[in-house]
């Protein structure tokens, strides 16, 4: 009886969990390349029930004692991509990802292309993450740095100076699992195990400028979410309620004089 | 539950500021020199699931992360270029392409603005509907003068036509450069300013592509179906972001109403 209280109670709380993933992918449904989450449960681990008649030597078998977290799964399908106007604005199309560095000097990856430029010439994207790329062809990916007062950048991530010589093309990579991709900052990405090692040739992906990639969060999905978990809630709820009633019964009333 | 409840509310929030910077935006649709302002969303840090109670199988409950929401990043001015209108008063100006004329305020301050609505004081200058005074190199007095005897070239050089037909130049307008919108602050009343390390003098030899063009005054930038368009997608994204405050709520209740 105790038993059922606590696994309802954990399937309100794991409930209660996902809720809270459904109201932060809604709170960022205008957020720009931001990637949608949701929260995997699963059976917690079961327990063997035994027969009480024979003093417990009798298995019966197994039941599970309620709901469990998982882990979170964030889902890198492409956003819409949302014309800015802004040259300086690299989006990508395809299964791609920007090369950066994290404050540590750690090799990162992110997909927020929004280019400016610092008093030193370090080129930076609206999140403040260095973008990496080479200075010529088949050389080593670094933070940009120009000497220039402005740049230019093309669809293909060529960064050009007022002239038009070619200074830096920015790094575009694939992941080769993109399920070992963990969320280290905003919007930015690393591999679990240390990255170069997973990156893969860009293939089916390319950069256009003047562009930004919108969240891909749908809206129709979450709010379904938030019914079905709040039903689910509901249900769990009603489960207590009901074994609370039970065991009120248990307590008070039999072997009642 | 408050988690929900926060993560929500940041999202209300942010929609929220959007209106705000949507409804200035509309309400300056039709001032001369206005740019409009441009604020996108960021999303909050991700907070680990350690700690709060959920049972985690299997994995360390160190690497499930969830967000906490969302909110506007800091609003910039977008300097596009608004139409040129062209105007009756011969000391009407508009700059073509990117610059700021500078004008100087009762505490020595320069001030920026695109806003080129100028006239000749009393005294013989060239000041602004407020009385403050252009920026120019080699300023000469323009006592006496009327507007329509003055040309302006388009390095915004001024040149008076006297009785005998011959032109004099009494002065060169100064235009000014930001090194990026980011470092515009506002000043009100349409006027800028931004810190020394920000700003330089434009050189005509050197970024030859902005003209000053008299007679003519430059219109709000203000896109009026894109700031309708943002402004429906906001409301909608408040609204929604309001339903998942509400369900968070729903299911408090629940978890009170479970003993009465």
């Amino acid at each position: 009886m105790i038993r059922g209280l606590y696994t309802a109670a954990s399937g309100m709380i794991a409930q209660q969990k996902r809720q809270e993933n459904v109201s932060n992918n809604i709170a960022n449904i205008e957020t720009p390349s931001f990637k949608k989450q949701t929260l995997l449960v699963t059976a917690r681990k079961a327990s063997q029930i035994s027969k009480k008649s024979d003093g417990g030597k009798t298995p019966i078998g197994k039941m599970h004692l309620g709901l469990g977290v998982e882990g979170a799964v964030t889902d890198f399908s492409q956003g819409l991509l949302r014309e800015t106007g802004r040259q300086e604005d690299l989006a990508i199309s395809g299964e791609g990802y920007f090369k950066t560095r994290l404050a540590s000097g750690e090799a990162a990856y992110t997909r927020n292309g929004s280019l400016n430029m610092d008093a030193e010439g370090f080129i930076f994207n609206s999140d403040g993450f260095p973008i990496c790329g080479n200075k010529t062809e088949g050389g080593s990916d670094e933070p940009i740095q120009i000497d220039a007062e402005t740049f230019t950048v093309d669809g293909k991530g060529n960064i050009t100076d007022s002239e038009g010589k070619r200074l830096w093309k920015i790094a575009l990579v694939g992941i080769s699992e993109t399920e070992l991709l963990k969320e280290a900052a905003t919007g930015v990405y690393t591999v679990a195990q240390g990255g170069a090692g997973y990156e893969i040739e860009a293939e089916n992906a390319r950069t256009v400028s003047g562009m930004q990639e919108a969240s891909n969060v749908n809206a129709l999905e979450e709010m379904v979410k938030l019914m079905e978990i709040s039903r689910s809630f509901e249900s769990n709820q009603r489960i207590i309620q009901s074994i609370d009633e039970t065991l009120g019964k248990a307590v008070n009333e039999i072997g009642k004089l | 539950m408050y988690r929900a409840l926060h993560t929500g509310r940041t999202g209300m929030k942010a929609f929220q500021d959007k209106l705000d910077v949507i409804s200035n935006n509309l309400a300056n649709s039709q001032t001369d020199g206005y740019k409009k302002i441009d604020t996108d969303f960021v999303s909050l840090l991700k907070d680990s699931i350690k700690g709060q109670a959920a049972y985690v199988s299997g994995n360390d409950s160190d690497i499930i992360l969830m967000g906490t929401g969302s909110r506007t990043d800091k609003a910039c001015r977008v300097l596009e270029q608004g139409m040129l209108v062209s105007d009756d008063n011969p000391l009407s100006l508009a700059l073509e392409g990117q610059g700021f004329f500078g004008l100087e305020n009762e505490s020595g301050d320069v001030l920026l603005t695109r806003d080129g609505h100028f006239g000749i004081s009393a005294g013989g200058d060239l000041v602004n509907g407020n009385g403050f005074l252009v920026n120019m190199e080699d300023r000469e007095s323009l006592e006496g003068i009327m507007p329509d005897q003055i040309e302006i070239s388009r390095e915004g050089e001024l040149f008076s036509t006297g009785e005998d037909g011959e032109k004099k130049s009494m002065g060169k307008i100064r235009l000014y450069q930001i090194s990026s919108p980011e470092n515009l602050e506002d000043a009100g009343n349409g006027f800028f300013m931004a810190g020394k390390e920000y700003v330089q003098e434009l050189e005509f030899d050197e970024i030859g592509e902005t003209a000053v063009r008299q007679g003519y005054v430059e219109k709000s930038n203000v896109d009026i179906g894109q700031e309708m368009i943002d402004m429906m997608i906001s409301q909608r994204a408040y609204q929604m972001n309001a339903r998942a405050v509400q369900s968070s709520d729903d299911m408090w209740s629940l978890i009170n109403n479970i003993k009465r």
